[in-house]
């Protein structure tokens, strides 16, 4: 009787092992994205690292004008035992790198421009409410009367934690810009968004005393999509033409909990690949914690050349999940 | 004895019972048959639900404010809280399990015969609470899937004509769920189930005790019941082994599937789709095919039905036969009620 029972019980854990080994392509349900465990993650979108984290593609709307379309983006996940990796693709005609840029008209400088950007929503602890709503609880409700909008949560113990990758404000310094929202202090103002703490670094302006114009130029020459911090020299006027175009901010990782978000972005052939790192738990209070296997409702937003306002968001609440 | 053991003894009279526990007779066709090893498993589980249980407890806050985040810190950050609770989630549906495939051990063996008839009765009575215990744990984590199924399954008792509303008021503590129906859930799972449970089981062991075990059906068993191995330590041996295997299979659940946790409860949600747990899908169908006024046909008629024709079946089936295939009636009915539950379980999942 022993030895039977003792067999099936061997049968049953080698069926058992047998199931657990028969491992396929890891596939994701819809709405969630499933970040898939590597040896190590990085910044590289063309790693063998994305071969098995399954593709998740997330439709987008304009918040206050819902047959709006904006971009289709596919998102991947990798994870290792510190850092998350989120991979996202999407379709853009322009790099929309002129952003806030100065341009020289022949007689006098002149700022204008946008840029693209990527948002990504986590809150920061558990909320009933973004995991059922979504991203919409906190910001941009639907009302098309933009003098109606909030942005916040309801109170300072709820918060979400905001990651903004920038095309030209943050991406050429390698990071994606970290804030959180928190209590905004009427239920319809916009105050309720606030940035992580930093020690340092960030973008400089870059504009002369009088702010007619630009103080600094790149090293490399006038007419360069960006200046790090180190690359500026000071201004050759000898050098500018009419047309020509210098960055407006002179540019560097923050120091801190708001340059938490390691970053890399490549527009090409009308498509924008962008790599987010992050560690899974930072320690800052004003991140979101990853506990892997602890799934994460999320939120994205994709703004197309544009300022604060205008951008298609995720209509579904998205999910993290781990495998 | 030693010297400790006389001092309690002298004291307590204990050894006595306990003796006579230890060495009960088992025949033989018992002892070499796997499938009398289901209701000690049972009574296994329910131990090892009330020590994961305990131990849950220690951590879990039962307030709406505080229940999500007492699970989710006993799942994701307390030093083996995952397996606690995925041992206490994957056994409360292994009990489940082996329940039902003790019952169905029971029934085609035809063991809820005369004398055994309270036997049986009782078994019935613990197949409902262990229900039960899924019913009000389902809830605890105030959970998405839990908040919602409990929205629906008290929705379903308050449906029942002219006592429903009652019933669910007393289930909810009010209109709604809320504070009041987590407080009595959590009661109602810790201390009125366990201890209902455990009183059942001692008169469930002492009516088997008393009667001694059903008759062999087979031939084979037959031709074994004059032989006899003593209770301990032959029995209890294949149900340490048989416990110990069931205790390894719900640890490698627990660690390759982490328990459950759905999003925090929101009431205010429009779109969640509410999904009770898989021991009750199958009924979560058949209310599907009773829309409005037929409502109360799923809700009282079916469950009086079930229920009854289990409470009644001792008192119905009388014959001396014993043997399933002999027995074309209640064989081909328990057949068909296998396959209905597999069926309507698996067009609700």
């Amino acid at each position: 009787m022993n030895f039977k029972l003792i067999s099936l019980m061997a049968a049953g854990a080698l069926a058992l092992t047998a199931c657990g080994a028969a491992s396929g392509p890891v596939t994701s349900p819809p709405n969630t994205l499933t970040a898939v465990k590597v040896d190590a993650v990085s910044t590289d979108a063309a790693a063998a690292m994305w071969a098995n984290a399954p593709k998740t593609s997330v439709t987008s709307k304009v918040p206050d004008k819902k047959a709006e379309v904006g971009a289709t983006v596919t998102l991947q996940a990798v994870y290792d035992g510190k850092n998350i990796a989120i991979r996202a693709e999407w379709d853009d005609k322009t790099d929309s790198w002129q952003r806030n840029i100065w341009t020289y008209d022949g007689t006098a400088w002149k700022r204008a421009g946008e840029q693209d950007r990527l948002a990504l929503a986590f809150p920061i602890g558990n909320n009933a409410e973004f995991a059922s709503k979504g991203c919409g609880v906190i910001c941009h409700n639907q009302d098309a009367d933009e003098a109606k909008w909030w942005m916040g949560t309801d109170s300072a113990d709820v918060r979400v934690d905001f990651w903004q990758w920038q095309g030209a404000s943050t991406n050429p310094a390698g990071y994606a810009d970290d804030s959180y929202f928190s209590a905004k202090a009427t239920i319809t103002s916009t105050t309720g968004r606030a940035n992580d703490a930093n020690t340092g670094g960030g973008p400089k302006t870059n504009a002369a005393a009088d702010g007619k114009g630009p103080a600094f130029m790149n090293k490399s020459g006038v007419d360069a999509h960006y200046i790090l911090a180190g690359e500026e020299v000071a201004l050759d006027m000898a050098k500018v033409k009419a047309g020509s175009q210098i960055p407006s901010s002179i540019l560097s990782k923050y120091a801190g909990s708001r340059g938490d978000i390691t970053a890399k972005g490549t527009w090409a052939n009308g498509k924008w690949v962008v790599v987010m790192v992050r560690a899974l738990d930072t320690g800052n209070k004003d991140d979101a914690a990853f506990q892997p296997p602890k799934a994460v409702p999320f939120g994205l937003g994709v703004f197309d050349n544009s300022g604060d306002l205008e951008h298609a968001v995720s209509q579904d609440v998205l999910t993290l999940a781990w495998k | 004895m030693s010297k400790v053991g006389q001092w309690i003894d002298k004291r307590t009279g204990i050894s006595g019972p306990v003796r006579s526990f230890l060495n009960y007779p088992v025949p033989k066709y018992v002892h070499n048959n796997l499938l009398y090893t289901l209701g000690g498993l049972t009574a296994i589980s329910f131990g090892l639900q009330v020590i994961t249980g305990i131990m849950l407890t220690f951590y879990f806050d039962p307030s709406t404010e505080g229940a999500y985040n007492s699970v989710d810190y006993i799942t994701y950050t307390l030093p083996l809280g995952w397996l606690v609770r995925g041992l206490h989630h994957y056994g409360a549906s292994a009990m489940v399990i082996l329940v039902a495939l003790h019952m169905l051990r029971t029934y085609f063996f035809s063991a809820y015969k005369k004398p055994r008839e309270i036997n049986w009765l009782t078994g019935v009575l613990l197949l409902f609470l262990t229900l039960a215990f899924g019913f009000t744990g389902y809830l605890l984590p105030w959970d998405q899937k839990g908040y919602w199924a409990t929205r629906v399954g008290t929705s379903i008792a308050g449906s029942v004509p002219l006592i429903g509303a009652t019933i669910a008021n007393i289930m909810r503590g009010g209109a709604e769920l809320g504070q009041s129906t987590l407080t009595r859930f959590f009661a109602t799972h810790v201390m009125l189930l366990p201890a209902t449970l455990a009183l059942l089981i001692g008169v469930h062991i002492f009516q088997l005790r008393y009667h001694g075990m059903a008759p062999a059906i087979t031939e084979k068993a037959k031709a074994q019941s004059k032989s006899f191995v003593p209770f301990f330590p032959y029995w209890v041996v294949n149900d340490a082994i048989a416990g110990l295997g069931l205790l390894a299979l719900l640890v490698y659940i627990s660690a390759t599937q982490r328990a459950p946790l759905e999003f925090p409860a929101d009431p205010t949600s429009s779109n969640f789709i509410p999904r009770p747990e898989w021991y009750f899908l199958f009924y979560y169908q058949i209310l599907k095919y009773f829309p409005g006024g037929l409502e109360p046909v799923a809700t009282v008629l079916i469950p009086l039905f079930i229920f009854g024709s289990m409470i009644l079946l001792p008192f119905i089936d009388r014959g001396e036969e014993r043997r399933p295939w002999k027995k074309p009636v209640t064989t081909i009915a328990a057949i068909f009620y296998i396959v209905v539950i597999i069926i309507f379980t698996v067009l609700a999942g």
